[in-house]
């Protein structure tokens, strides 16, 4: 019997809506909330575009998968966590609601296990060590024993986070994200800026070099603008772009190459909005082929929050409950913190 | 608590009701300052707020009340039974 899932994310600024069948995506859109320069995105601004978009978006889902009904779905998954609260509990509410009104269980996936499951059915790797780098969220995940482990992660902000801010600081467009116009510019950056390198064991820090690195700018504003020749550098932003990524990504392939070792596994998998970088996928791949190790990467599709990762997960959480009874309403509630860990994998039994 | 809010929200039928209220009282309010309590009588959802601040309640009420349109405009446009 085939089992159809479809899968709702909004815990950050994308929402997606993701249909998929025994392993095949039927249709996937997403739509994301972007800032004007120099500006985040706050929870109940995003919150009111995911509540404007939603139901427009669960349409445009259907059709691509050319599905006439909800009824011919059969299960309901979401984002439990974590995230932002109030982006999580406008999609949520619009699930309960779907799952009642058309009498179908529904299952509350957490965020990082989507990203872990879709990475795992895109590219096939069977146990990878995963690299989940995204604007929320880095940690360096193993499985082991029905759990996935979190092996190393950051002590402070997420990777993606030191680079959304950075971006913010040199009023970069943050469409069709900022890590992406980082990616462009750093691409034609000529000097290597040194930065502060903070690897601590298995873990990581970046907001010392986010201040660090905003220190640089500030202050060469306020010589510019004080006309204080002496204090101004010559760093172009296309500089500062270029050494932020080579820092980064550095410390991200140390911590990785430390858990390949540790864990004695041959394969790396890159998931979450950062893994979409491609000098983050060479800077790995030139690691892994030292050791004879392999790197899985995946395209922007899937690499940045989507829905059909959490059908995904949800589907596999599905599939190997054999009451077929998904969770009790009670328990749809949303957190925004929810680890890794927390969920117990059962639907692998290696 | 000092300021009070108390919603009598009608719905179309007891099904509709219920789904209301199976969806919206799953999530605990976010800030500890405001208190809510929620009742279903057939097809009347009563909500009561209470809190320290009237500004508390207002943000509190605001959100309720988005929340319960978006369950309204999913229900209007994919229930199966409409």
């Amino acid at each position: 019997m085939a089992i159809t899932a479809i899968g709702f994310e909004g815990s950050a600024n994308k929402i997606g809506i993701g249909i998929i069948r025994d392993g095949e995506v039927l249709s996937n859109p997403r739509h994301t909330y972007i800032t004007p320069p120099g500006e985040g995105f706050r929870p109940n601004l995003t919150a009111k575009h995911h509540q404007s978009v939603i139901l427009d978006l669960l349409e445009k889902a259907l059709k691509e998968a050319n599905i006439k009904s909800l009824a011919d779905i059969d299960v309901f998954c979401f984002t439990k966590g974590p995230g932002m609260g109030a982006p999580l509990i406008v999609v949520a509410t619009v699930v309960r609601t779907l799952a009642q009104l058309y009498n179908k269980p529904i299952i509350g996936v957490n965020h990082c296990i989507g990203h872990i499951e879709m990475g795992r059915l895109i590219t096939g790797a069977k146990n990878p060590v995963v690299l989940y780098v995204s604007g929320g969220n880095t940690q360096i995940i193993a499985y082991s024993e029905h759990r996935y482990r979190i092996f190393g992660e950051t002590i402070d902000i997420a990777v993606g986070n030191c680079l959304d801010r950075f971006a913010r600081l040199l009023k970069l467009s943050n469409d069709p994200s900022p890590g992406y116009n980082i990616e462009q510019l750093a691409k034609k950056g000529q000097n290597y800026i040194q930065l502060p390198y903070t690897v601590k064991g298995m873990d990581v820090s970046f907001s010392g070099i986010l201040s660090h690195i905003k220190t640089i700018i500030v202050g060469n504003k306020q010589a510019r603008k004080n006309q204080n020749e002496i204090k101004q550098h010559s760093y172009t932003n296309e500089d500062l772009c270029f050494s932020l990524q080579e820092t980064l990504f550095a410390m991200l392939v140390e911590i990785t190459e430390r858990a390949l070792a540790h864990v004695g596994s041959n394969q790396v998998l890159i998931v979450g909005g950062v893994g979409c970088n491609v000098r983050l996928q060479e800077m790995m791949g030139a690691m892994c082929k030292e050791r004879q190790a392999t790197v899985c990467a995946i395209d922007e599709r899937y690499c940045i929050d989507n829905g059909a990762m959490i059908a995904q997960a949800g589907y596999e959480m599905y599939n190997a409950d054999k009451t077929r009874k998904g969770m009790t309403l009670d328990e749809t509630n949303c957190s925004q913190r929810y680890r890794t860990d927390a969920v117990y994998v059962s639907w692998r039994d290696d | 608590m000092d300021f009070a809010c108390e919603l009598n929200i009608p719905l179309l039928t007891t099904r509709h009701a219920e789904i209301v209220y199976n969806t919206v009282r799953i999530d605990r309010e976010p800030k500890k300052n405001v208190q809510r309590i929620e009742k279903l009588n057939n097809n009347v959802l009563n909500v009561r707020f209470e809190a320290e601040e009237a500004k508390f309640i207002r943000v509190a009420v605001e959100s309720y009340l988005e929340k319960i349109n978006s369950i309204l405009r999913t229900i209007q446009r994919f229930d199966p039974n409409l």
